[in-house]
């Protein structure tokens, strides 16, 4: 796993973001964005960079799930993890995401070793596929 | 033969008319007779705005606690940073000072708890009021209230916290997800 790789955070929740970020760092990822919505988070994904997306779901303006679409839609993003850290914990959401081509999901509240979890099983399952 | 049939529409038409009267004579009545026209002036008017003021309150406080909390964790990580990368004897006693004394200003942000509980303790008291009033209304109108389960609408409802929102675990996520090939 690429420890330089450039990260975006997506939450409307400033403290999240930086709950998010503060993780991050203790498993030695530093290179983090953020944005509060999809509709900020689009134009940062266009300009390009971007390795890896943590989402929120429930954001004003555009939410994760149709940020997720957009990425899978868009030719040049669609290849981009994933990650979904969500309180929405509803069975028909969590296949909704899946079926969208989310990477992996996370459900609020959750804890360090959890983030870690997933982090490692996405990488894991890329470097499969890619081999 | 149907005798509305015959009826030519205008009479049918004050029949209808002399219906609605009706039932908008009685609800007016019964509302008076509960004093629900009161109950909920006063909840549409004040209470339920009010709520909303105070909700948003609530949001601020909680927001500002938890980045003071995080601006309070950042401090004492970078002083136990220094006390990691180069640890030095003569400034070890002046260091652990200053970590208690952050964490002493973590536990009063914490006070947070009290204030915001007070506001939300208020606000599910005017909500259970507003319930019992709609709910007299409704037996008045002869509607039974119903407790159903939520279906998901599309939309992105927050954290499952009701026996309605029937949220999954961690666990029953990542057996969903498997389950799905991820």
């Amino acid at each position: 796993m690429n420890k330089d790789m450039k990260i975006l955070i997506v939450d409307d929740f400033s403290t999240m973001r930086r709950i998010v970020k503060n993780l991050l760092q203790d498993l030695g990822f530093n290179n983090t964005v953020e944005a509060d919505d999809g509709n900020t988070a689009v134009p940062v994904l266009k300009a390009g960079g971007i390795d890896f997306v943590i989402t929120d779901w429930n954001m004003p303006g555009m939410t994760g799930l149709d940020l997720l679409k957009t990425i899978r839609a868009d030719a040049a993003l669609k290849a981009l993890p994933v990650l979904m850290v969500t309180a929405e914990a509803k069975k028909e959401q969590i296949v909704e995401a899946a079926q969208n081509g989310v990477n992996g999901y996370i459900i609020k509240p959750f804890t360090a070793a959890t983030l870690k979890e997933k982090m490692d099983r996405i990488f894991e399952r890329l470097q499969q596929s890619a081999a | 033969m149907n005798p509305q049939n015959t009826t030519p529409a205008t009479d049918r038409e004050a029949v209808l008319l002399e219906g609605v009267t009706r039932i908008h004579e009685r609800l007016q009545q019964s509302l008076r007779s509960l004093q629900l026209d009161e109950r909920l002036a006063r909840t549409t008017g004040t209470e339920l705005p009010d709520a909303a003021e105070r909700l948003d309150h609530v949001i601020r406080l909680t927001e500002e606690a938890a980045h003071r909390t995080l601006d309070l964790v950042d401090e004492a990580r970078a002083v136990t940073g220094q006390l990691l990368r180069a640890p030095q004897p003569a400034l070890q006693r002046e260091q652990t000072t200053e970590i208690n004394r952050l964490l002493s200003e973590m536990a009063l942000a914490q006070s947070y708890q009290d204030l915001t509980g007070q506001i939300i303790r208020r606000v599910v008291t005017m909500v259970r009021g507003t319930e019992d009033a709609l709910r007299t209304l409704l037996t008045a109108a002869g509607v039974e209230p119903q407790s159903l389960p939520e279906e998901w609408d599309g939309r992105a409802n927050g954290p499952a916290i009701t026996k309605h929102d029937a949220g999954v675990s961690q666990d029953d996520a990542d057996d969903l997800l498997s389950g799905l090939g991820l």
